[in-house]
């Protein structure tokens, strides 16, 4: 599928280029606010879902590649929407629109594109979440070990031998694993 | 998957196996949807760790700029800014924060200097910081903080050390800052000298680059980490940006430094 001419929002928020970014803020967040406001939310849970939104957008291009076949506008109301309406159903409060009103006329793409997004995201916080739980000696090792450094001299540095490290490295990313498993995390 | 443990899957994905146990392993995952998704599930994480735990200077950019934004187009929040407390602007916080103090003590170790530090006195330093919640003089109750115990010995640091400790506790951030960067100037791995300028430096309103700082920290993996996350997290909730001080506040495990004041100001958050 084509990419879609609003790439260039994604390469302006990679490239951090401040004319686009105001420009997304400009252009997209009264209807964001609009709708979070209609839904419980404050100027302040607006202000913060819209940029978090940027932000897991912005990582998904990174990390991902991510290229929108889509318009903007729709895709970024729509994770701003999946996140917002998570942050409410953990405060335990209820939408009071309803989702479907002003994008029923988008295709499936985007909705698609947007539930990626907030799900490959929620999965990279889990990850993070459950590798604070490790203690600090697996932190430091995986810290270390998954970062592109040679292995050797890693070795060398926390003053253990090769073998040592490698078999660490192993039962804390086997930890690790277990962690993640123990949440039953769905995975995409 | 009963025969397979997570270790083994790891040294399948990180191509330890012999050739032999590869092979019979790949077998059985044919015929293993469960083993399979172990496979995948593994993939995944260690793709997303190599990815993102050396910390995104990109991300960190960004967040500055979309910060800066957010007073312009969010009307609760446009009165935040570094010294407005902005936090309480959207009415979450509640109202205990308001007008009360919350004293939090916080044990700091200064642990590098490896490079100078030549049997010694053990390094110690206790930073106490007493931080009142709100509403408006966030930084000004912030700057009560207070080093001491400073106890450096090695060529030269140690001293400048020691002034900028001094400097520090009477609050002159703007004369310790000069000691602190010429100490880290001097030793780059000085992960104690880097999260105490970014400190100082947010104590002087100069938050970009005290987020540089403290983000460096962090990324460093140093025993300070955690502490400049507690910073990271309070830079934003001065600004009102809610959403990164959370984020930065995430970082911060149970049991480590500074969590009891990272729950703290979650709460405060909420």
């Amino acid at each position: 599928m084509a990419t879609h001419p609003d790439q260039r929002y994604l390469e302006g928020l990679l490239n951090n280029d401040n004319q686009i970014v105001e420009e997304v803020y400009r252009l997209f967040s009264p209807g964001v606010r609009s709708w979070i406001l209609q839904n419980s939310g404050t100027e302040d849970d607006a202000a913060d879902v819209f940029q978090e939104s940027l932000i897991d957008i912005y990582n998904q291009a990174k990390y991902k590649g991510l290229q929108l076949t889509c318009p903007f506008q729709p895709f970024l109301l729509l994770v701003c929407r999946r996140k917002w309406l998570n942050e409410i159903k953990k405060r335990g409060l209820r939408p009071v629109t309803k989702s479907s009103d002003d994008l029923s006329n988008h295709g499936e793409d985007v909705f698609a594109a947007a539930e990626r997004v907030g799900m490959e995201e929620e999965k990279a916080r889990f990850f993070f979440q459950q590798f604070e739980r490790l203690g600090e000696k697996c932190k430091e090792i995986l810290r270390m070990s998954l970062t592109g450094e040679r292995q050797e001299k890693i070795a060398e540095a926390l003053g253990v031998t090769y073998g040592y490290l490698r078999k660490k490295k192993s039962e804390c990313m086997a930890t690790l694993m277990s962690y993640v498993q123990e949440h039953s995390f769905r995975m995409s | 998957m009963a025969t397979y443990t997570n270790e083994d899957i790891i040294r399948y994905v990180d191509g330890e196996l012999s050739s032999e146990e590869k092979q019979k392993m790949e077998e059985d995952m044919r015929g293993d949807a469960s083993l399979m998704a172990g496979v995948e599930l593994y993939r995944q994480l260690k793709g997303t760790l190599e990815q993102r735990l050396p910390g995104s200077p990109g991300e960190e950019a960004l967040r500055q700029t979309l910060g800066g934004m957010r007073g312009r187009f969010f009307g609760g929040a446009a009165g935040g800014g570094v010294s407005g407390g902005g936090v309480d602007a959207g009415g979450l916080s509640g109202e205990e924060g308001r007008g009360k103090a919350k004293v939090v003590k916080m044990k700091v170790r200064v642990d590098v200097f490896r490079k100078y530090v030549v049997g010694f006195a053990a390094a110690a330093a206790i930073l106490f910081a007493v931080v009142m919640l709100w509403p408006s003089d966030y930084l000004n109750t912030y700057g009560k903080t207070q080093m001491v115990g400073v106890t450096e010995r090695g060529e030269g640091n140690d001293s400048m050390m020691e002034r900028a400790a001094a400097y520090f506790n009477e609050g002159k951030f703007d004369k310790a800052l000069p000691l602190l960067d010429e100490v880290y100037r001097k030793d780059s791995a000085s992960m104690t000298a880097l999260f105490y300028k970014g400190v100082a430096l947010l104590h002087m309103s100069d938050v970009e680059r005290a987020r540089q700082d403290l983000a460096r920290v962090y990324a460093s993996g140093s025993l300070f980490q955690y502490e400049a996350a507690f910073y990271m997290a309070l830079s934003y909730a001065q600004k009102g940006d809610k959403g990164a001080a959370r984020s930065w506040l995430e970082k911060i495990p149970a049991g480590a430094p500074g969590a009891d004041k990272a729950a703290g100001l979650r709460k405060k958050l909420e």
